[in-house]
């Protein structure tokens, strides 16, 4: 890992309670837990982090995968951003970075809530995996043939993403693509910290079948599913589910009272 | 929060939450409930959402948890009616049968928090949320609940109560309001919520006028005082191990603030169709405001013998009118169902309840109540009739 960029945050909630870092997903920002973090903020004091590259933190100079930004979240926590060991929230790209702290910093969590997130790869049938093939390798072969940076932008937004297109943009398509590809599904056996994964009935992103999959292979974790909320909505709809997920961790790691 | 139709296989309560309702304050209820249902754990509870429409028919479906779905309300729903089959209480509708655990209205105003709702549930057995049918009755009737808990030691203003017979004749209430209240005063009614207006006479010719707007609305409208230096204080409370526990306290923003807040909140360009944030809500109050120990104590001794007297169960929300300048401290109403279920009051209290945590006591303090029998109510030396 190369040397790590400041990291912008705010913090919620009384300053002698137990602590709780929120990481955001992709291409969002801290904003997305204040309303959980404001719910909590009598028995949590939240760390709420703009991950190097998104809100008011600048990008890594190197791309980075999952397990740099943990080594980063890890150094800052341990250099004072916040006394350990904390509870992690993670959405989406937080929660691939919570399951690197979980394997990587496990002395640093006492805690893990997963909501929506990604981490290991969707189970997809045989015809969507042919039918995903088959439009990855004509995105190729046009791009190839693009004229210039018009076309190509085109392109990425007929056959990308949101998340990719948006990548570009945010200089930081070096980063998605290494991220984007990460398996930890060997890891998942090896997460001791007691876990609960909050997911969206209606997530066509990280759909439950992804969370039923992590939740199964994380020894003792807790599987709950928001019938109405998307890969979005459950941040907002399912934010007191997520505040109570935390409180029970708080509650429950030792020497500490919520 | 999950949708499944079978609770009980994952040993999960099912819970029908109930809102709509043919009451002004229908709307509101509807968002109420979902942020309700959203937030009840959706470990333990399994939420069937049950929509009273305006003619009071019940109707269930998945549509009803959309709420961008509702004109006002959303089509594809079932009509059901709560009834006690073989496995205890159920929703029942053509081609469904669902066990139901515990009803959970969220319903401002009358036909829902006024015990109509209420007394139809109890009538069938199923366990039901907060107030019983008979305190949600008095509850709604300010002039009621007034004399009850001035009965119990907590301070009322007095009031000059005009019923619709009286309108053709007002000259005598008329001279009762100077006598005894005297100017100015303020006049509101008796059973609505705070939606329809309350007006302000500073005149006796001001009066009639008043009182013909609220009776058009409303069958009783009540004349006060008007409480000079006024600010209100809101509290919510419950019984929670055998005592009463409060929720944090509300001061709602003064007129001249609140439109401060709505110059604002138009200004940043309204709500384009969605509804207001919390965040912009939350501007409209201050939670926890900086008062004396001895008004704390005050408010919270008041509240406590109002809430035990009126109907000790679930979590009502008491608003309180104070003079700011002599610390005079009155009852003004109790709400059975407050906005929100008053979450953030909770969330905010000395002993914090999280939304899903709130939830859960009421829910838990419903099963453990039901009014349900199943023995002969007559004792045996008032039997006429042969056992």
């Amino acid at each position: 890992m190369t040397q790590s960029p400041a990291i912008q945050h705010i913090e919620i909630g009384a300053e002698d309670a137990p602590r709780v870092v929120f990481a955001h997903g992709w291409g969002r920002s801290h904003r997305d837990f204040i309303p959980a973090a404001e719910a909590l903020a009598p028995v949590a004091r939240s760390v709420l982090a703009d991950l190097p590259g998104f809100g008011a933190s600048p990008r890594p100079k190197a791309a980075w995968d999952t397990a740099d930004y943990a080594d980063a979240l890890a150094e800052a926590l341990r250099g004072g951003l916040m006394r350990g060991p904390v509870v992690w929230v993670g959405h989406s790209f937080g929660g691939r970075i919570g399951l690197r702290m979980a394997v990587r910093h496990p002395e640093l969590l006492s805690g893990l809530v997963l909501v929506a997130a990604a981490g290991i790869p969707r189970a997809q049938s045989v015809a969507a995996r042919l039918r995903g093939g088959w439009r990855s390798w004509r995105f190729r072969r046009l791009k190839a043939q693009a004229a210039d940076d018009g076309a190509l932008l085109a392109l990425e937004e007929r056959f990308g993403s949101a998340d990719y297109v948006q990548s570009r943009r945010d200089g930081l398509r070096d980063i998605f693509l290494k991220t984007i590809a990460e398996d930890q599904s060997a890891d998942l056996a090896r997460i001791a910290v007691p876990t609960t994964l909050i997911y969206g009935g209606r997530d066509t992103e990280t759909p439950p079948e992804i969370g039923h999959r992590m939740a199964h292979a994380i020894p003792g974790a807790e599987y709950v599913e928001l019938a109405p909320c998307d890969h979005i909505s459950v941040l907002d709809r399912g934010r007191h589910q997520i505040a109570l997920a935390v409180k029970e961790k708080l509650r429950a790691a030792p020497g500490k009272a919520a | 929060m999950s949708g499944g139709e079978a609770g009980h296989a994952r040993g999960r309560l099912n819970v029908a939450v109930i809102f709509g309702g043919a009451s002004q304050e229908h709307d509101v209820s509807v968002v109420s409930a979902q942020q309700l249902m959203d937030a009840a754990d959706a470990r333990a509870i399994n939420v069937i959402p049950v929509y009273m429409d305006f003619e009071n028919r019940l109707f269930t479906g998945p549509r009803l948890r959309d709420v961008a779905a509702f004109r006002p309300r959303p089509g594809g729903l079932r009509e059901v009616r709560f009834a006690w089959g073989e496995e205890g209480p159920e929703l029942l509708g053509p081609g469904l049968r669902q066990p139901v655990d515990c009803a959970l209205p969220v319903m401002h105003g009358p036909f829902g928090e006024d015990g109509r709702i209420h007394g139809a549930l109890e009538l069938v057995g199923v366990p039901v949320t907060g107030f019983s049918a008979s305190a949600s009755a008095i509850a709604m009737r300010k002039d009621a609940t007034k004399t009850l808990v001035q009965s119990a030691g907590v301070r009322v203003l007095d009031h000059v109560a005009v019923t619709r017979q009286q309108r053709g004749a007002l000259g005598a209430a008329l001279d009762e309001v100077e006598a005894q209240l005297g100017l100015p005063v303020v006049v509101k009614p008796a059973n609505l919520g705070s939606s329809i207006g309350v007006g302000l006479a500073k005149a006796r010719a001001d009066i009639p006028a008043l009182v013909e707007y609220v009776l058009r609305q409303d069958d009783l409208a009540l004349i006060e005082p008007q409480v000079p230096d006024l600010v209100e204080y809101n509290i919510a409370m419950m019984w929670r191990d055998g005592e009463v526990v409060f929720s944090a306290i509300e001061q709602p923003k003064s007129g001249a603030e609140l439109l401060d807040f709505r110059e604002k909140y138009l200004s940043s360009g309204g709500t384009k169709g969605a509804l207001p944030s919390e965040g912009m809500l939350s501007l409209t109050r201050e939670i926890n405001p900086d008062l004396p120990g001895e008004l704390r104590a005050r408010i919270h001794d008041q509240a406590r013998r109002a809430f035990v007297i009126l109907g000790g169960r679930g979590a009502p929300r008491i608003d309180f009118m104070c003079n700011r300048a002599t610390g005079e401290l009155w009852f003004n109403e109790i709400n059975p169902i407050p906005g929100s279920y008053g979450f953030f009051l909770w969330e905010a209290a000395a002993a914090p309840l999280l939304y899903p945590e709130l939830i859960a006591h009421l829910v838990d303090e419903a099963m453990r109540g039901t009014v349900k029998r199943f023995d002969d109510p007559v004792p045996q030396d008032a039997w006429l009739l042969p056992r």
